[in-house]
């Protein structure tokens, strides 16, 4: 080993510290990764912390957006794409969750169980929450959304009874 | 009396002749054994590497021990990078670090140099995204923080003065709106929280603002105990109020290793602050309000 190779292994880790960290902030200000995530120590410095963001998932239906939840599978998908809402996370996550079969009975809410509803597609939104400090009121506003329409053409769902 | 002296004295005297290494190696073991990543590849390697050093100091003497380690953490911190956080990703430095340190010949002079640099960068960052936050400087942050989250919750209540009720309603409407982000929700809140959000706000910028100037000049002398004062007011101070173990750990080892090893009471004061920072997950509000 060189004395310069010796030298440099000797502080590797603040020198990955820094790269990671800049790749952080970079990632964060241009592609909506969370501050609190990703390694650059952004944590407690803004509300947009992950467990305040929201990720909705949507059948596009002939009577409007039908709420879906995806299947418990999809969880590091869906992590990775409320964290850091890129377009090919996004992209990448409409593509897995088109693929899933909601054609079994579903709590449909405005449809009477029973009755079928034809899809045509499926669309994701994932917001992060703002705190206005004046009006002390929450709300939140979106970082990304996207839709893909299905390619075997409409699929149709089935209402069940909602539970209370 | 006599006999806690006694204790104290001999503790001290354990303690001091104790090298820096062995005590910040177990001490990251500690931290690795009962702290790292829940995740199956990395609790099956880590808790027999672990207990092993634990057991025997030539086993963390060696370099290729603690790349194993850092193997081990990279392969997941690569796999859930984007759901980890940020002193996860310290106690991967700081295992590098280790093993870089201990394949030297001054094992501890490198391990200060590291320790110096892991801090001071990371406070770095952390006072640069301080900075330039809309909602951090202003106060906002801590005031939604103190009316929201349940770590900050005695203090909201003790300190601010709000009520039980109001906190609750509070975290209802954030879990509600997180639900369905179609609608808005007010928050309560008392004429004491944005003072206190104000003042926590300042402290802890300035704090950290210095922390990272003391870590990273090459301050020498009665200068370098800069570093240490700030360093122990940050974890006292910081983890009487916000339970984030790991993180003040990882603090408390790295400060702890990068002292002047003749500074006794330094040296003790970063050991108390490693139980502190333990004792930080105590429900305080709750036993405050039990007991009144």
């Amino acid at each position: 080993m060189t004395s310069f190779s010796r030298q440099f292994a000797a502080v590797g880790a603040p020198v990955l510290l820094v790269l990671v960290a800049s790749l952080q902030m970079f990632n964060s200000s241009r592609h909506g990764l969370s501050p609190w995530k990703g390694g650059g120590f952004g944590m407690f410095s803004t509300v947009d912390a992950p467990p305040l963001r929201s990720i909705r998932f949507q059948l596009l239906s002939d009577i409007g957006p039908v709420e879906v939840t995806p299947p418990e599978s999809f969880q590091k998908l869906v992590l990775q794409a409320t964290n850091f809402p890129t377009a090919s996370n996004i992209e990448g996550l409409l593509d897995d969750v088109s693929r899933v079969d909601y054609s079994s009975p579903y709590p449909i809410p405005g449809v009477l169980p029973g009755d079928s509803v034809r899809t045509t597609g499926v669309a994701v939104e994932v917001a992060r929450m703002i705190f206005d400090p004046d009006t002390r009121v929450i709300r939140m506003v979106q970082l990304r959304s996207d839709s893909v329409e299905y390619p075997d053409g409409a699929r149709w769902i089935h209402a069940e009874e909602v539970e209370n | 009396m006599t006999n806690f002296r006694e204790a104290f004295g001999a503790t001290s005297s354990y303690i001091a002749r104790m090298s820096t290494l062995d005590i910040a190696a177990r001490l990251t073991l500690v931290i690795l054994l009962l702290k790292s990543t829940g995740v199956w590849y990395v609790q099956i390697p880590m808790v027999p590497l672990c207990v092993a050093g634990l057991g025997f100091s030539a086993v963390y003497r060696r370099w290729e021990y603690w790349a194993t380690i850092s193997a081990i953490l990279a392969v997941a911190y690569f796999r859930n990078w984007f759901a980890i956080d940020n002193h996860d990703f310290l106690l991967g430095y700081w295992c590098l670090a280790l093993a870089f340190s201990v394949a030297r010949e001054d094992p501890a002079q490198w391990l200060a140099k590291n320790a110096r640099l892991l801090v001071g960068l990371s406070f770095l960052f952390a006072v640069l995204w301080r900075a330039m936050s809309p909602d951090f400087l202003t106060g906002d942050f801590f005031h939604f923080l103190f009316l929201t989250n349940t770590r900050f919750t005695w203090l909201a209540s003790v300190v601010g003065g709000l009520s039980a009720e109001a906190l609750a309603g509070n975290q209802a409407a954030v879990a509600t709106l997180v639900s369905d982000p179609s609608t808005i929700a007010p928050l309560t809140s008392s004429p004491t929280l944005p003072i206190l959000a104000i003042v926590v706000t300042w402290w802890v910028f300035l704090l950290e603002a210095t922390i990272a100037m003391a870590f990273l000049l090459p301050l020498t002398g009665q200068w370098s105990k800069t570093r240490d004062l700030a360093m122990l007011a940050f974890l006292f101070s910081t983890y009487a109020a916000a339970s984030v173990v790991t993180f003040g750990w990882i603090l408390a080892v790295m400060g702890f290793s990068q002292m002047d090893p003749r500074r006794q009471g330094f040296r003790i004061a970063y050991l108390v602050a490693f139980v502190w920072v333990w004792l930080g997950i105590t429900p305080w509000g709750n036993l405050v309000a039990v007991f009144s």
